[in-house]
């Protein structure tokens, strides 16, 4: 799983007319989550003359050197990605890839290239955002920069990383939902690190298909020590600081380490095939009139279901000063408060204190056994209602 | 025990609540050294007192519950709660300002149903108040008693300590005199937690209002000013964290013996990186006579307290 | 008083507004019998672009206008009360607005704008403007006028429609609020040309709208520009259209409308003037990136980048714009 070095030329021979007199150069990108392998994947298909490696794995030197190289306020997601770009410069790369969307995301690419630029580096910098996401703009970019495939064997490549990533995301939310009673600690962890690495290698749409099959039924097969009533939170929020475990400081895993359950349905496959804002509008009940920007009403539509749905409490995750979510969290307090549903506003940025944030979910988990335990006590019936789709088998997660 | 950043509190709560010996110093960024010194204080003045469950809370409680063998390590705001609860069961509302941290917790039926922690800076807490203290040259025990003296507070705008500093001078030169500018630093700190760390949070009586400032006179009035209403202060306001720590040590069922003495053994910590993987997490071992207490700091959880 | 009709109020919760709340006694203006409301207008974010438009539509409707006055401190404190701590500053303001205005009018006037257009959009802070209002306070009636792809007219006939007025007195009355708007508008780029040809040390200030005109922010930064001995001239008066043009030039691909008006003025004009401060308002999402773009892309021209927040103290500002001014003396005493 660490050793991302492999060159992979497996698919020379389907292009013996091609010309390769050219030196091979190397892909990087920056990191979100375990997203590195379907993309990682993808990016091999498409130039698979040239070598795919993920930037260096996230460490806190990564953010150092991002916070050093970016300018002051901008929100936490941008120093990573450029963290991880430095990072994969120093180690090689040539070609550095981004992507961008709604709010300011959009604009990441264009200051990030000036940036390292400036900062003395000479690569390709081949920016997906907006208008240039449209497939027919990514064919092009992807033909101005060598890549041999035409038109079917590129939508046949990202067929695979769709079913790839939906694969991932389906075995995470189980994942997530378990890991707090895997009766062998690292049982999860072990099968995870697996399929990562084989999800690299997989490039058929079968055999991803198989891996997926293989991974559940071993994802299943886990043995778990439910307790009777299982406290249960859900995580709103915030894309990239929900998805990547670095940036929210593993705060699944602390949840798991104290017997929660977590439910999180931001995902990539959400972001690609699930978001329908017209609907969800429609989910947030009357506390949004319109969309807020980004995820903003995806968080107040879910805060609603997992009320709902009996949830013991919501955490709110966000990268400091993250506007579309601010937009959204006058909304997610009376919605709170309304339904009666424990929540708790995170916010993250490069310099988030352990410890502070440590007391803080604690005292979040110390209220909701103690709520759970009053509940008990009185023996109220509202919280002992099991969903018939959690737990037993893995949901979609979109 | 309440190991704070600022003070270290410690008490030894008896069968029928009360008090027995209790201590309160400054941490001097050594929580072993003040554990150990509050140890000697508590021992003379309990010496021959059973102690069976031990208890920790604040930002050190993890180091001193090692070092102590405690079987009840919490956080600072169930801790509190716990204490506050004690002494006044009916309670809706817990202000809370000690040194760095200040918090607001709000309670339903004697259980924590919201609570909040100041975020960005420390405006408006002890650490602030003492420091103002310090430049105008008075004690921080008698500020309260100044503060009362005003007649017409300065406004002073504490939402920064920098800024407040800057805006302290300016007052000053403008002519208030110091009582005044006491008084107003009071209020900023009362008008500060109210918009910070309160923000949208529904404050119902009976409030109590407990940690080291409850101690100054001067920001209770200006807290009943602000809010209209009476505030309870217990009497032991400012260990309330320890007494909360020691109410969860006697509920909770990891108890055992306790020995004064255990503090004067010799501790020392050392800080390693972990290569285990790239994250290269500092870990902070804790040693007690070559013996590995506890570790922590890694992200992975792979190195976890059970580890040796 | 003649009540002619029911207007079709639907506020929020799908509760009906009943006549007699919203009816208020007609004095003076309205003729033809409609009915005549207070609506508030507070006095900052997008007024500060669109306030004459928006108080002649009003009007031209029938409505009364109700205009919070300028930001002051306290103003501010009441805002940072109900905003989260991480908001900007212009937003905290606004929220300090329309608390002031609560209560005092029928409805707050808070328009969602999220883009005129391909490439042209707005920070996505107004696109949850409205939902914030509504939801901090929850007894407050908005009025909310939805503008989505450039739609600007339709979305103000929507609104009028909402309040029960004829089609084409809407149409009306937009086009009246749209003619003095630019009437005020070409006036002061005229007084600006004027100023200009006549000026010795030029500064252009360079910022979005909420932040130049405001009274708490902007204001007391051009004083002092003018104090230093300075003549501050207004990316806001150098003509919109042609700044957005040629925003290009100062930051590629950038899409943020009054971020292009901003630089695009730097970019237009910086060989006319000596120096460029350009103005964020901390911490604003759009600004954080393109006001880096803008200090690495521009370099032919001095310019600083000035950070506005709620504790700023007006010393510090000094110091800063004075020393910027006696440097742009110095440069242009050492070329002659």
């Amino acid at each position: 799983m660490r050793d991302n070095r492999v060159t992979n030329n497996g698919n020379q021979g389907k292009f013996p007319n091609m010309n390769n007199s050219k030196a091979p150069r190397t892909i990087s990108f920056p990191h979100m989550g375990n997203y590195y392998a379907p993309i990682a994947r993808l990016l091999r298909t498409v130039f698979p003359f040239d070598r795919v490696v993920p930037a260096p794995f996230m460490t806190r030197e990564t953010i150092a050197l991002g916070s050093r190289h970016s300018p002051d306020f901008v929100c936490s997601p941008f120093k990573h990605n450029m963290g991880c770009y430095i990072q994969a410069l120093e180690a090689g790369a040539d070609i550095l890839i981004q992507t961008g969307l709604g709010c300011r995301f959009g604009y990441f690419g264009a200051l990030q290239e000036r940036l390292l630029r400036d900062l003395g580096y000479t690569f390709e910098f081949l920016c997906f955002s907006r208008e240039k996401a449209r497939p027919l703009a990514v064919y092009r970019m992807l033909k101005l920069h060598r890549s041999p495939l035409g038109p079917m064997r590129l939508l046949h490549a990202v067929c695979v990383a769709m079913l790839g990533i939906h694969a991932l995301d389906v075995c995470e939310s189980y994942i997530r939902q378990n890991l707090a009673y895997e009766r062998s600690k690292g049982t999860f962890h072990a099968i995870l690190s697996r399929f990562l690495e084989e999800l690299q290698e997989a490039n058929g749409i079968s055999k991803v298909l198989l891996l997926r099959k293989r991974t559940i039924r071993a994802l299943r097969e886990v043995e778990l020590n439910l307790p009777s009533r299982k406290l249960r939170v859900g995580i709103i929020g915030e894309l990239y600081t929900a998805m990547d475990a670095f940036s929210n400081h593993e705060i699944e895993r602390f949840l798991a380490g104290r017997g929660i359950s977590v439910q999180r349905d931001m995902s990539v496959t959400f972001l690609i095939f699930g978001k329908r804002d017209k609907r969800t509008i429609k989910r947030t009940g009357g506390y949004l009139q319109y969309p807020v920007g980004a995820n903003g009403i995806d968080s107040v539509a879910w805060l609603r279901d997992y009320a709902q749905r009996g949830f013991d409490g919501v955490i709110h995750v966000k990268s400091f000063g993250c506007t579309p979510e601010l937009n959204a969290m006058p909304a997610l307090t009376r919605l709170s408060r309304d339904m009666g549903i424990p929540l708790i506003h995170l916010s993250f940025d490069t310099q988030t204190s352990e410890t502070g944030l440590e007391t803080r979910l604690e005292a979040f988990c110390d209220m909701l056994e103690m709520r759970r335990n009053e509940e008990i006590k009185r023996g109220t019936g509202s919280g002992h209602r099991v969903d018939l789709n959690e737990g037993s088998r893995p949901r979609r997660a979109g | 025990m309440d190991i704070g950043s600022i003070s270290t509190k410690g008490v030894v709560l008896g069968e029928q609540d009360e008090v027995i010996a209790e201590g309160y110093l400054w941490t001097e960024g050594d929580p072993v050294g003040a554990t150990r010194r509050l140890m000697r204080q508590l021992s003379e003045q309990a010496p021959d007192v059973n102690i069976t469950a031990v208890g920790t809370t604040g930002s050190a409680r993890r180091l001193v519950g090692a070092m102590l063998g405690a079987g009840t390590v919490k956080n600072e705001i169930t801790a509190h709660a716990a204490g506050a609860l004690l002494r006044f069961p009916k309670a809706r509302t817990i202000l809370e300002i000690g040194g760095q941290d200040s918090k607001i917790i709000v309670l339903d039926n004697g259980i924590v149903s919201d609570y909040a922690m100041n975020t960005l800076c420390a405006a408006g807490t002890g650490a602030f108040l003492s420091s103002q203290a310090r430049r105008l040259g008075v004690e921080i025990e008698e500020m309260g008693d100044l503060a009362l003296k005003a007649e017409r507070p300065a406004r002073i705008a504490a939402r920064c300590t920098v800024f407040a500093e800057s805006d302290l001078v300016h007052k000053a030169q403008t002519g208030y005199g110091k009582e005044e500018l006491i008084a107003g630093l009071c209020r900023a700190v009362a008008a500060n937690f109210l918009n910070n760390v309160a923000k949208g949070k529904k404050i119902q009586a009976p409030i109590v209002f407990q940690g080291g400032v409850s101690k100054n006179t001067g920001v209770v009035r200006a807290f009943m000013e602000e809010l209209g209403s009476e505030l309870h202060i217990d009497a032991d306001s400012h260990l309330m964290g320890a007494v909360g720590a020691a109410v969860l040590a006697r509920s909770s069922d990891r108890q055992g013996p306790f020995r004064y003495d255990i503090a004067e053994m010799r501790y020392e910590t050392s800080a390693t990186e972990c290569e285990g993987c790239a994250n290269r997490c500092e870990l902070v071992r804790f040693i007690r006579e070559g013996e590995t207490l506890d570790v922590w700091g890694s992200k992975c959880g792979k190195m976890g307290a059970a580890s040796s | 008083m003649t009540i002619i009709k029911f207007p079709r109020v639907l506020l929020e919760n799908g509760l009906f507004l009943l006549p007699w709340q919203i009816l208020r006694p007609t004095s003076g203006k309205p003729e033809g019998g409609r009915f005549f409301m207070v609506i508030g207008l507070p006095r900052a974010l997008l007024y500060h672009r669109y306030g004459t438009m928006w108080r002649v539509f009003f009007e031209e409707l029938g409505c009364q206008t109700l205009i919070s006055g300028p930001t002051t401190t306290a103003l501010l404190e009441e805002g940072s009360r109900v905003t989260a701590d991480e908001s900007c500053t212009p937003v905290k303001i606004f929220m300090g607005h329309v608390q002031i205005l609560r209560g005092k009018c029928d409805f707050i006037f808070v328009p969602r704008i999220t883009d005129f257009g391909y490439f042209d959009e707005m920070c996505v802070r107004f696109f949850g403007l409205c939902d914030m209002v509504r939801n901090t306070f929850e007894d407050a009636a908005v009025l909310c006028c939805n503008i989505e792809q450039g739609r600007e007219r339709e979305g103000y006939l929507q609104m009028a429609r909402s309040l029960g007025v004829k089609r084409r007195e809407a149409q009306r009355a937009y086009e009246r609020g749209v003619e003095a708007m630019h009437r005020e508008e070409n006036g002061r780029s005229i007084r600006q040309r004027l100023i200009w040809s006549g000026a010795t040390m030029r500064i252009l200030i360079a910022a979005q709208p909420y932040v130049l005109r405001d009274a708490f922010l902007g204001e007391p930064l051009i004083r002092l520009v003018r104090e230093a001995g300075a003549t501050p001239l207004f990316s806001e008066d150098c003509g919109k259209k042609a700044c957005r043009g040629s925003a290009e030039e100062a930051a590629p691909g950038l899409y943020w409308h009054f971020n292009k008006e901003s630089l695009g003025a730097i970019a237009q004009y910086r060989s006319e003037v000596d120096g460029v401060i350009l103005v964020s308002a901390f911490p604003c999402g759009t600004d954080s990136l393109v006001g880096e773009m803008a200090v690495r892309r521009i370099r032919d021209v001095p310019l600083i980048h000035l950070l506005l927040d709620e504790q700023q103290g007006e010393a510090g500002l000094q110091t800063r714009i004075e020393s910027f001014v006696d440097m742009l003396r110095a440069r242009a005493v050492h070329e002659g």
